[in-house]
């Protein structure tokens, strides 16, 4: 066999993978007033688990890499591990003062928590669970996301209005950038070059060039607006108005909204798979599925009780 | 050295007092009643005029009407108040939103509320109070006055009694 040619039914196999895994996704939304998270198929829209978790769970970062989901509970000061082939609890882990958002590392390594109450992001690794690392960040750490290159991760200092850029190899603060009016909820771009903080209290999205480290743009959106997700073009970036409820559409190019879509009651969190978003209505208690062209809903599922889905929910085993 | 530590414990109790606990926890209450939507609408749409129906209000100053960004201040009957702030008010789906950053004399922090009226069956109509709030003490380990079941019982409580009072008042 010539090398190119084994090159490329490596090619072949490694796509076939990759597209196996993601053939049938799900969704874990957290359920902070029922303590449990409720598993969604996404292939038929049905729930085919509920997972008792720790007390009053919010964030959640859904690892197909690592096969694991992990989510913050609050309340209890912990991180419960969830197997994604199982969706059982295979770990419950001390996780700081008061543990909120949280995400992971593209490929499954490492799990960062942002410790709200003690102004630092905890390093887990998302193998062996041990904690690697605490990081000072800023006043009420809320969300987080993690360049898609692994290399940096972003942090949401609600209450000082900026985001902390951790260096991901040396776990060390390299730069605050800053933001609007109490910053909460971060996505980054697939291709890494733009990160989007969302600010409650301003009502707008920060555009940040992460290789520059500068704010370049700010996007008003509807009141409050709590969660982020960007579509997987890099062309859309989507915004749940927890005071409007609705959802907000930016054009990426424009940095502009160019729709706003009525959702459920306090919309919180958002996931893009394909052509469809994924809004947790924290009010109404349900996940509710829209056609990302169109913004018409798809389809609503019942969840637990005050579902939040706070961080990127949806992964396949 | 002890004005620094004094300086210390009130940056941190500053930053203490601005972030709140990270459950936030939420009422719906609703009542049937029977009158038109129109004419429940007419008595409760009034962001100044909150004592003319709920039983608990004594009395109650506004600074712009029923426009947006408008700020009351309630007295209540056991001498507490309470300030509010109106988000959005909509005449057409019969509906308004209220905030309040601290709860005043409610141990709510972080409060916003929601009151709508729809037409129910047989010519009635329903009445939504939602509302979505974080407890009072916003950290780790609330007194039992300040903790999430205090926040939702006295919620709970604001809704029901007021409800009660308009189907009461409606229905005369």
């Amino acid at each position: 066999m010539r090398p190119g040619l084994f090159r490329l039914a490596l090619l072949a196999a490694c796509a076939l993978g990759v597209g196996g895994a993601a053939a049938a996704p799900f969704a874990y939304v957290t359920n902070q007033g029922s303590h449990d998270v409720t598993v969604v198929d996404l292939a038929d829209l049905k729930v085919v688990a509920t997972v008792p978790v720790g007390k009053a769970p919010a964030g959640v970062a859904v690892s197909s890499a690592a096969r694991k989901a992990f989510v913050t509970n609050p309340e209890s000061k912990s991180l419960s591990v969830i197997d994604l082939a199982s969706n059982r609890v295979v770990d419950t882990l001390p996780a700081g003062d008061g543990p909120v958002g949280i995400a992971a590392a593209p490929d499954g390594s490492r799990v960062y928590v942002a410790d709200w109450f003690a102004n630092r992001l905890l390093v887990f690794d998302a193998t062996s669970h041990a904690r690697i690392a605490a990081v000072p960040v800023g006043a009420a750490p809320a969300g987080v996301a993690v360049h898609p290159s692994g290399r940096e991760v972003y942090v949401a200092n609600r209450d000082d209005n900026d985001i902390s850029v951790i260096d991901a190899a040396e776990n060390r603060p390299l730069a605050r950038i800053p933001a609007g009016n109490h910053p909460f909820a971060l996505a980054v771009s697939p291709d890494g070059s733009r990160l989007y903080a969302v600010n409650v209290w301003s009502h707008d999205v920060t555009v940040i060039d992460t290789a520059a480290r500068c704010p370049v743009a700010s996007v008003p959106v509807g009141k409050s607006p709590y969660g982020a997700a960007v579509s997987e073009g890099g062309d859309r970036v989507f915004i749940t108005n927890q005071h409007a409820d609705s959802l907000s559409v930016i054009d990426t190019a424009a940095n502009r909204v160019v729709a706003t879509v009525p959702v459920g009651g306090y919309p919180e969190g958002v996931s893009v798979h394909g052509d469809r978003i994924y809004v947790v209505n924290w009010m109404d208690d349900n996940l509710m599925v829209l056609d990302a062209a169109s913004g018409r809903v798809h389809a609503t599922v019942d969840t637990g009780r005050n579902s939040r889905g706070f961080g990127q929910f949806i992964g396949a085993p | 050295m002890k004005r620094f530590a004094a300086l210390t414990a009130l940056l941190l109790a500053s930053s203490l007092a601005l972030a709140h606990g990270p459950t936030r926890q939420k009422v719906t209450e609703t009542v049937t009643i029977k009158a038109s939507p129109d004419a429940v609408w007419a008595k409760v749409k009034d962001f100044g005029g909150l004592q003319n129906w709920h039983p608990a209000v004594a009395s109650s100053s506004v600074t712009d009407g029923s426009k947006e960004g408008s700020l009351r201040v309630l007295t209540l009957k056991d001498g507490g108040k309470v300030e509010e702030t109106l988000e959005s008010l909509d005449e057409g789906a019969k509906k308004f939103s209220y905030r309040a950053k601290d709860g005043g004399a409610l141990p709510v922090s972080n409060y916003t509320s929601t009151l709508s009226v729809k037409a129910g069956d047989g010519g009635t109509t329903v009445v939504e109070r939602r509302g979505a709030f974080y407890r009072a003490y916003t950290n780790n380990d609330p007194p039992p006055d300040k903790n999430d079941e205090a926040a939702v019982k006295a919620i709970t409580g604001v809704y029901t009694s007021g409800l009660a009072n308009l189907k009461k008042i409606m229905e005369q």
